[in-house]
């Protein structure tokens, strides 16, 4: 690709399949709690932190799981119908990333159910993303730059009429 | 190891995916259908069409959107009597909470008095949306009472 796609606008198809895979990782966090392994799921949740971490600040478009998008599903379907402001995913990103580190955190200064509900706050809003494309992050990105507290990173895609 | 204490953590968990499933499928489901709504209170604001007004709230940053104008104002251009309304959640944050507004794009049909009869959450099905609006707003002054 010879333009940036966080300059040009991205597939929204590819923060959702992303998202799949999110809301899994974050399963098997949940599921070593269950079966009383608290310290394997916070060491997965960590995981998952950095992985958010990585996506928060390099850009959505270059998130860790998005090879499973560019190299399973995207040559398998057809170009994008539209394309999508990064802003809004890659700060959804960075909330997760908030979610994850808050329970790690909590987790390692001795709050019993920590991990377990903070990768249920992330597992919920991933599973939401990838069944009904809803983005919660980017809702709360937009309440935050209407309220004034964030700057709107424009891209050439708000320009379009 | 009591079986006791590991059934409840799991049988949550197991909720919760069976919850976030459901509530993942039914707004899938749900979006882009056309709802129908008791007429309530009328908006004379709204009301641009004679027959109708196809009122579309968008903000920034939301993908869909320009699409649903695109739809909107063909098939708007398809009726003379229905017209189609772009309103900026962020510059009638008003109208936005008057009408429960909680996603964009969302699409009200509005009938020539102002009154709201119909709406749609997410990108309209075309099909449903045209349906709906010849059913719920009849076009011109003969208006088909077998319909």
């Amino acid at each position: 690709m010879s333009v940036n796609p966080g300059e040009a606008g991205i597939d929204p198809r590819g923060p959702r399949v992303t998202a799949a895979v999110t809301a899994v990782v974050l399963l098997a966090s949940l599921s070593l709690a269950v079966a009383g392994a608290p310290n394997a799921a916070a060491g997965v949740l960590a995981a998952q932190a950095i992985v958010f971490g990585i996506a928060a600040t390099a850009g959505i478009h270059r998130h860790p799981y998005g090879v499973v998008f560019r190299r399973l599903v995207r040559p398998r379907v057809s170009a994008p119908a539209r394309v999508e402001d990064p802003a809004g995913p890659t700060f959804a990103q960075l909330v997760g990333l908030m979610l994850a580190a808050t329970g790690v955190l909590l987790h390692l200064v001795g709050v019993p159910l920590a991990v377990p509900v903070a990768a249920a706050l992330a597992f919920t809003a991933a599973a939401l993303n990838a069944i009904a494309d809803l983005c919660l992050g980017c809702h709360l990105h937009v309440l935050l730059v209407r309220s004034g507290l964030l700057r709107r990173r424009t891209s050439a895609v708000d320009a379009a009429p | 190891m009591a079986t006791v204490t590991h059934m409840v953590p799991f049988l949550l968990l197991i909720a919760l995916v069976v919850a976030v499933a459901a509530v993942g499928a039914i707004l899938r489901a749900r979006s882009g259908r056309t709802v129908r709504v008791v007429p309530g209170v009328e908006d004379p604001e709204l009301a641009i069409g004679d027959s109708g007004t196809l009122v579309q709230f968008s903000s920034a940053l939301c993908v869909a959107c320009p699409p649903t104008a695109r739809l909107l104002a063909e098939v708007a251009a398809d009726r003379p009597t229905v017209a189609h309304l772009e309103v900026d959640i962020e510059q009638r944050p008003d109208l936005t909470a008057r009408f429960g507004i909680l996603r964009t794009p969302t699409t009200l049909l509005v009938d020539g008095s102002g009154r709201v009869r119909g709406r749609i959450s997410g990108a309209p099905r075309r099909h449903e949306l045209v349906a709906e609006l010849d059913r719920l707003l009849p076009a011109g002054p003969i208006s088909a009472a077998a319909r």
